[in-house]
């Protein structure tokens, strides 16, 4: 019979679900209460939806749920955790040189602009730069074309030239240290976190001073750090930014490496994410920072947060630092959310089976939560991108914002009108939804190759799913409030 | 109860209970103004409920489902015709070559004649 498929289970199986249920319950409490309305870098007019926005998410938990059957059922076997590559170029080894050299002259200016420029935050190359190109166009780019920064990274760069000339002068150097293995990824999430506590948290992140000196410490941290474990090792697992473009780079068809391009199908990358300390974390904290990107400027956290404020004023510290930790309690509240969402999935799919441990399994299927971060970070600064990204023009030929005009670019202005309010909205659900697909379809093949049976790895799925729809409906209502 | 069941009657009620909690908060943060967070949360919420509750709905079907595709596939296989075998081709040195392949002490490469 059919139904005999299903493995028998004892009653000691519920002990997890038993977990998992209050957890549920403690998780949908504060998801509601948590995030509420509008978005930092959102929609700023009102779109014209012909439903209820909230309608957008039903529909959306719908694609979800369709997805996972149509997974559940058609494929039946892994296929993406040992992918075949073609190669489909190669590149002479010197083109390291001028790609290392236009990462350096790009740092370069963004010191010179910070501490000889403006100091105005829309005059100034430095905010729009950093906040916009560096941090959002970048890794959105990396995620369609592949690794591209690590060719152009600045640190990685001056590393490299110091080593060849230390060769040319014989001077050898070789790394101290082995990098530690319970180190793993986590000094990518503390650098990830710590910018994201510059945008979002801290007062003086306008300062274009401030900005200059910040990305010169960070630098001196790199090449300390590149120093004691090896040029490599620490681009790899030390470098907060390029760990986060290499994270999101996964998801490419393309991948750049040993000086050729290969060509992999899509997604594949993604499961070849290794299994170390801190990668579960950093995934989490890119959601967990976009989550508060959008909360931040939502009913609920404005209506809170002035009574976590005066907490601390309360306690006798100044309105700005008690501000700053009301929003750094914020900022660690929304990555613990999101984390609860995924140690809700998590418990769920250990009740499946006890033959893993949740470490285990977090771990295994931390690369399922990469496509839902590159959604996030599309669908929350997508509009940023396209309105606030074509100021860059302008200040490339004037970053000093002294009134130059070096490439004849200086009088473009931006035009909102380029894309309407509903245009982005559409955009945002269908990143959204296509993310959280992709997202599934991973944690799918991922199962596959995990679990004994098919069945087993199935039931595990339903769990994923909810993960995927909470994401999913987290995602929308924090985009949807600015239209509301 | 059917074997979908899997928490002991304890669990179960913890269960439920945890799931009422949950119903309330949302009800709460309703009636607080929120209506749109739980609107949107709300799948999200009967999802996680009925697993918790130890119910996967269509679970047998899928099973079924798969288990009909994977024989469908196999069949698919079987009766699709094998790609028709190459006919043995063997190029005859013509021209050039033919004087080329006669003057050489040692003839050339097979991969150079039938390039």
């Amino acid at each position: 019979m059919r139904w005999k498929l299903l493995p028998a289970r004892g009653p000691a199986i519920g002990w997890a679900l038993r977990r998992a249920a209050p957890l549920a319950a403690a998780l949908i409490a504060a998801g509601a209460l948590c995030p509420a309305a509008a978005e930092a870098h959102g929609i700023k007019g009102r779109a014209s939806l012909p439903v209820p926005a909230w309608l957008f998410a039903w529909a959306a938990a719908i694609v979800l749920v369709v997805s996972f059957v149509l997974l559940s059922a058609m494929w039946s076997a892994p296929r993406l955790q040992e992918p075949r590559e073609r190669r489909l170029c190669r590149w002479p080894a010197w083109l390291s040189v001028p790609a290392g050299a236009i990462g350096l002259g790009l740092f370069a200016l963004v010191l010179y602009a910070g501490w000889e420029g403006a100091d105005s935050a829309g005059r100034n190359f430095d905010p729009t730069f950093i906040f916009v190109v560096f941090w959002v166009a970048v890794p959105l780019s990396s995620a369609v074309l592949g690794d591209w920064f690590s060719a152009f990274s600045p640190w990685r760069a001056l590393a490299r030239a110091g080593r060849w000339l230390g060769r040319r002068a014989g001077v050898g150097w070789r790394a101290p240290l082995a990098y530690p293995s319970w180190l793993g990824r986590w000094p990518v999430v503390v650098g990830l976190v710590c910018f994201g506590w510059v945008e979002l948290v801290y007062h003086d992140h306008d300062n274009t001073g401030t900005l200059a000196w910040l990305a010169l410490a960070y630098l001196v941290l790199m090449l300390a750090g590149m120093a004691m474990f090896g040029i490599e090792t620490w681009s790899e697992r030390g470098d907060a930014f390029g760990g986060y473009f290499n994270l999101l780079s996964r998801l490419s068809v393309l991948d750049a490496r040993d000086e050729a391009l290969w060509r992999r199908p899509l997604l594949s990358g993604a499961p070849a994410l290794p299994r170390e300390a801190g990668v579960v974390a950093l995934v989490l904290a890119i959601i967990g920072i976009t989550t508060f990107d959008g909360a931040s400027n939502g009913v609920v956290w404005n209506n809170l947060q002035p009574h976590v404020q005066s907490v601390f004023t309360g306690l006798g510290l100044g309105d700005t630092p008690a501000d700053e930790i009301a929003d750094s309690l914020g900022l660690a509240l929304a990555i613990a959310v999101v984390s609860g969402f995924y140690a809700l999935g998590v418990l769920g799919m250990r009740s499946v089976s006890r033959r893993f441990t949740g470490r285990q399994l977090a771990r295994s299927f931390a690369h399922t939560l990469i496509p839902i971060a590159f959604a996030y970070v599309l669908a929350h600064y997508f509009s940023l991108l396209v309105w606030q990204g074509q100021g860059i023009a302008a200040l490339a030929s004037d970053p000093l914002g002294r009134g130059a005009d070096l490439f004849g670019t200086a009088h473009w202005r931006i035009h909102y009108s380029f894309l309407g309010s509903t245009a982005i909205w559409y955009v945002q659900v269908v990143a959204l939804i296509a993310g959280h697909v992709g997202a599934l379809a991973l944690a799918h093949d991922r199962a596959l190759a995990t679990y004994r049976s098919h069945a087993d790895a199935v039931r595990s799925q339903y769990w994923m799913l909810v993960v995927m729809v909470g994401f999913t409906s987290l995602g929308l209502w924090l985009l949807s409030a600015v239209n509301t | 109860m059917g074997h979908h069941t899997l928490l002991p009657r304890s669990g179960r009620a913890r269960t439920r209970g945890a799931i009422a909690i949950a119903i309330a908060i949302c009800g709460l943060v309703a009636a607080a103004g929120l209506h749109d967070g739980v609107l949107y949360l709300l799948p999200a919420l009967l999802l996680a409920g009925t697993f918790a509750l130890g119910r996967y709905p269509g679970e047998r079907a899928l099973l079924a489902l798969a288990v009909r595709h994977r024989h469908h596939a196999r069949r698919r296989r079987a009766r699709a015709p094998s790609a028709p075998a190459r006919p043995a081709h063997r190029e005859v040195p013509r021209g050039g070559l033919l004087i080329a392949s006669f003057l050489a002490v040692r003839p050339p490469p097979a991969g150079c004649v039938h390039g």
